[in-house]
């Protein structure tokens, strides 16, 4: 286990530590931009620590900070619109300048694709689809009904099956190579 | 740091409908954005389960690294000096 995760004893805030990395990949999906990710954690990070007589005792933990993450992205890209789109177009075309195929769809054309999604889209797949929250905890954390995260990741889905011109019989074979080259991408450049 | 506030309601472009009645007689708040139509046809036909299952396993591979990747210095340090902080003082 990471030394920054190991537990102290008696403080109901240690809970907080064990969803970082889950926030870290809400936070990336949400920003599209690593360093901007990880900022919102921090930020989602202090706030949870610092108001932790905010949250309920029992009720979903998980839920909740995801929301302070939410949330705080949210307001964040009403006060810097232009820049936080500046930044998904430079990401969206450094991942789409990549041509990857051989015959087989590449990460980097699945992860362009799902870059254009609409906001509300992209957060309920990545919860429901990667990270494993059920349907009332996407609704919870997202400030809707059930329905509509429903409704929503159906939409994304579909969005994306029309963008990568699939259907239920294509593959999505993704390369070793194509998943680092991604990734890398993804990360700001080293200096 | 972020200069960012913790908002007090939800974002503007959405749409709240309140339901009267319902269950136990409680009002039912739902929030849409502009981008949810829930009369739309096209958009109740479901995507088949196994497009579904390669479109999240998908999603896993791209974003799946962060949940192992080791916290970042910066997320690391904050997290100690949090500790630190609770040592030197009441909560």
């Amino acid at each position: 286990m990471n030394e920054a995760l190991a537990p102290a004893p008696d403080d109901p805030r240690e809970a907080i530590l064990e969803h970082l990395p889950a926030l870290r990949a809400f936070a990336r999906s949400l920003a599209r931009n690593e360093a901007l990710a990880d900022d919102l954690v921090q930020d989602t990070l202090l706030r949870a620590w610092s108001r932790f007589d905010l949250y309920t005792e029992g009720t979903n933990l998980r839920a909740w900070l995801f929301t302070i993450l939410r949330n705080a992205f949210y307001s964040l890209r009403r006060k810097r619109l232009r820049e936080v789109a500046d930044a998904d177009g430079a990401l969206t075309a450094a991942l789409a300048s990549k041509p990857d195929h051989d015959g087989r769809l590449a990460l980097s054309d699945f992860a362009a694709a799902f870059a254009e999604l609409p906001d509300e889209q992209r957060e309920v797949l990545i919860l429901v689809g990667a990270l494993g929250f059920t349907v009332e905890e996407a609704a919870a954390t997202c400030g809707c009904a059930p329905g509509t995260v429903k409704s929503r990741a159906n939409r994304g889905r579909r969005a994306l099956a029309e963008k990568l011109h699939l259907d239920s019989g294509d593959a999505m074979e993704l390369t070793e190579g194509a998943t680092r080259a991604v990734m890398s991408a993804l990360r700001p450049a080293a200096g | 740091m972020l200069d960012v506030s913790v908002p007090e309601r939800r974002p503007r472009r959405s749409t709240t409908h309140v339901t009267p009645g319902g269950e136990n007689g409680k009002k039912k708040v739902r929030t849409m954005s502009h981008t949810d139509h829930p009369n739309r046809g096209r958009a109740s036909a479901e995507v088949p389960a196994a497009l579904q299952r390669q479109i999240d396993e998908n999603l896993k591979r791209l974003y799946g690294d962060a949940l192992d990747e080791e916290l970042p210095e910066a997320l690391q340090s904050l997290v100690a000096r949090l500790r630190a902080e609770r040592g030197a003082g009441p909560r």
